[in-house]
């Protein structure tokens, strides 16, 4: 019973949560140059967890996604399907980087975060931009 | 439950920023051959990481006829729905070789993973690679199992495969023969053995020996009797067949090849002149006999006079004469190196020998026996082997020097026979007379055939008539492929490399391969065969020289020596089954094609 609650709970936060409008990176980064915000560019792939833990849980955190579509532009690339510009390295997935509106990666998170050390980041940012 | 999944996930990402290990921190491999021929693996993780059991793979990467046979791996364990290994996992890993390699083989292997970090990262896939010398001497043949270059290491795929009927796979006649005496009962192996020793006495590679133990016995000259005969055609065959057994056990458990480290100049150049000794004394210019102190020295019975040179001879025409390799001969050699067996495996050469030697006593008893009474005729019988033996001569100079050159010291001795047999006398009888004339006659075109540039024994004119050909028929003639001449590895996987889907012929070749040109003679020029092998790439790996590089490329493909055909498949793949050694008759050859 506890279990039903719970996917329910999870589910109508899922319905009723706004979403992550994922921009093209090239696109992101014309509008970064108009707007002066900064580029959230997600590194992921299929099969892993920590990736799909960030998208199936943090991005869908009301809070998170407040910040996120407030100051930044994001930008999801699949490394194995999508382009990866230079600039951009890893050592895993899931990787964020924070890219300025040069194309330049100003700031890296590695690896799966809670929602709210991913906020901490965040704000981070942009107290630091 | 996909969410809950993630939720629970939330637990282990912790709440503190984490210092992430770099790969090379997070992720150590190690790979070892150990001394059973067995791959030990591991992949060394560091603490809250994990691998994911499906992305981990071992395989061999070249292809050298080894692959995996058989991967011991750890249980993996369910960890969010994806089996993983939360801790260390080690890997051994069976290796087997496919039919026909042999010696020592290097092989790539690599060790592919990708893993995870608990704390919410997941790594790139990495990969490693490994050589390793595979001592393919210690690998059961792949006989009985199907082949598997990789095998996924989840122990449930191991197991269902196990239970899958295996495989038969298509042996080779080396293989069975192989197998022969793995069957263990000695009477059978040594009667097979006998047998296809029988068989093997009607191959060229025992014919040089028919005039030379007739010489050897016809020139012990008066006071031969049946029973001396029989006794020194008995000697030379057990000396031959000894040398053989000797030759082939050091090969089986070495890998070296005696007979062909006997084919250098030097060698050929000496023996040669020990049947040039041994053709003048037939010619009556002296006697050849040990010291009479010697002889009484060895043995008491005066009797004994010729045994010891007999033996001699047979132990290094053995060796230096009729140095061939047929798939009897092949098997039991492998045997020895895959069990280290020699005992058996001598024995089973001993009697193929014997088998070999059995019509050469026919031979030699029959020259005593009806070996005529002394006088003019047996004056004429000494002189009709002494040009044998200088023929035997000459016939092995042919490995080693321009076959100008032997053909025009064919042409000489014929034409010196001729003229001692009376071509060119009056009072000579009609019937002696006419083969002396034919002899003279041949060997004049044999001479006139080297003035011309020709190479052919059987056709020394025959740029008479490729002249008319050219002139007449031109467009008549097909062109066929001929073979792509190669002495190393590099080279034939070059060729492989520019070949793919194509299927492939590389004859094992050398010079002072007897049954190699009677298949090049009899068998590749063929017409059928011709047009036959067109379809196909014809590289041919030439050993003559025996040198490290081409014994690395015979070793490669576990040749005991020439004539053997090899077959690659589109892929450059070998296959084994389909592997020849030994001469084949065009019929037999054209048949196999078409198996292929």
């Amino acid at each position: 019973m506890k279990k039903l609650i719970l996917i329910f709970t999870l589910l109508t936060t899922l319905l009723c949560a706004g979403e992550i409008k994922w921009v093209d990176f090239d696109d992101a980064i014309e509008m970064a140059q108009k707007n002066n915000k900064t580029l959230l560019v997600m590194l992921s792939r299929e099969g892993c967890p920590a990736c799909e833990y960030m998208e199936d849980i943090v991005f869908t955190n009301d809070e998170v996604l407040k910040i996120v579509n407030k100051d930044f532009i994001p930008v999801h690339i699949d490394i194995y399907k999508g382009f990866v510009p230079d600039d951009l390295t890893y050592i895993g997935t899931p990787t964020f980087h924070f890219v300025d509106k040069n194309e330049k990666s100003i700031d890296t998170l590695v690896g799966g975060k809670n929602a709210k050390t991913f906020m901490e980041k965040l704000n981070a940012v942009i107290a630091n931009r | 439950m996909k969410k809950l999944v993630l939720l629970l996930i939330t637990t282990t990402i912790l709440l503190a920023a984490p210092k992430f290990l770099m790969p090379d921190e997070a992720f150590k491999p190690h790979a070892s051959l150990n001394e059973k021929m067995q791959i030990e693996a591991s992949v060394e993780i560091a603490k809250d990481i994990y691998l994911y059991e499906n992305k981990l793979s071992l395989e061999i990467i070249n292809s050298s006829g080894v692959s995996i046979k058989n991967i011991k791996a750890p249980k993996a364990v369910d960890h969010h729905g994806d089996m993983v290994f939360l801790s260390t996992p080690s890997f051994v890993v069976d290796l087997k070789k496919e039919d026909g390699v042999s010696g020592m083989q290097e092989i790539n292997f690599k060790l592919s993973y990708q893993g995870c970090s608990e704390q919410g990262l997941c790594y790139e896939p990495y990969e490693k690679e490994y050589t390793f010398s595979v001592d393919t001497s210690l690998l059961s043949a792949s006989i009985e199992e199907k082949e598997l270059k990789t095998l996924p290491i989840s122990s449930s795929t191991q197991e269902s495969l196990e239970q899958k009927k295996p495989e038969v796979e298509e042996k080779s006649e080396m293989d069975s023969i192989a197998d022969t005496i793995s069957s263990g009962n000695i009477a059978i192996i040594l009667v097979t053995f006998l047998g296809f020793g029988l068989l093997l006495a009607m191959t060229p590679c025992v014919f040089p020996m028919i005039p030379i133990i007739s010489g050897l016995i016809i020139s012990q000259g008066e006071g031969l009797t049946t029973r001396k005969a029989f006794m020194l055609s008995v000697v030379y065959v057990l000396a031959m067949s000894v040398a053989y057994t000797i030759a082939g056990v050091l090969a089986g458990l070495f890998g070296a090849n005696l007979q062909a480290a006997l084919q250098t100049p030097w060698v050929i150049y000496s023996f040669s002149f020990v049947f040039v000794a041994l053709a003048f004394s037939m010619f009556g210019f002296y006697e050849l006999k040990l010291p009479d102190s010697f002889v009484s020295k060895v043995s008491k019975s005066g009797n004994s006079s010729g045994y010891i040179g007999v033996a001699i001879m047979g132990f290094l025409s053995a060796l230096i004469v009729g140095p061939c390799v047929a798939a009897p001969l092949a098997g039991a050699l492998v045997y020895i190196g895959q069990t280290g067996d020699a005992v058996l495996g001598g024995m089973a050469l001993f009697a193929m020998s014997i088998g070999m030697g059995i019509p050469l006593i026919v031979v030699g008893v029959s020259a005593g026996k009806f070996m005529p009474k002394p006088g003019g005729w047996m004056t004429m019988v000494t002189a009709i082997f002494g040009v044998m033996m200088l023929g035997v001569a000459i016939w092995m100079l042919e490995r080693i020097v321009d076959a100008s050159v032997t053909m025009a010291l064919y042409g000489m001795l014929g034409l010196g026979f001729a003229i001692y047999l009376g071509a060119l006398e009056k009072e000579t009888h009609i019937f002696k007379k006419s083969v002396a004339l034919i002899l003279f006659i041949y060997s004049v075109a044999l001479l006139v055939g080297v003035l011309a540039g020709s190479t052919s024994m059987s056709k020394p004119l025959g740029f008479l008539k490729s002249n008319a050909v050219v002139t007449t028929v031109a467009s008549a003639q097909v062109e066929h492929k001929e073979f792509i001449k190669i002495t190393s590895i590099e080279e034939l996987n070059t060729l492989l490399a520019k070949n793919k889907g194509k299927k492939v012929i590389l004859d094992f070749y050398a010079d002072w391969c007897t049954a190699c040109k009677e298949l090049e003679e009899v068998t590749f020029s063929n017409a059928e065969v011709k047009s036959k092998m067109d379809s196909f790439i014809l590289i041919q790996a030439d050993v003559t020289a025996n040198t490290e590089i081409e014994k690395a490329l015979s070793d490669k493909f576990g040749v005991f020596g020439p004539p053997t055909l090899i077959f690659f498949d589109e892929n450059s793949k070998v296959m084994g089954a389909k592997t020849i050694i030994g001469f084949i008759e065009p019929e037999p050859f054209l048949k196999h094609l078409d198996s292929l």
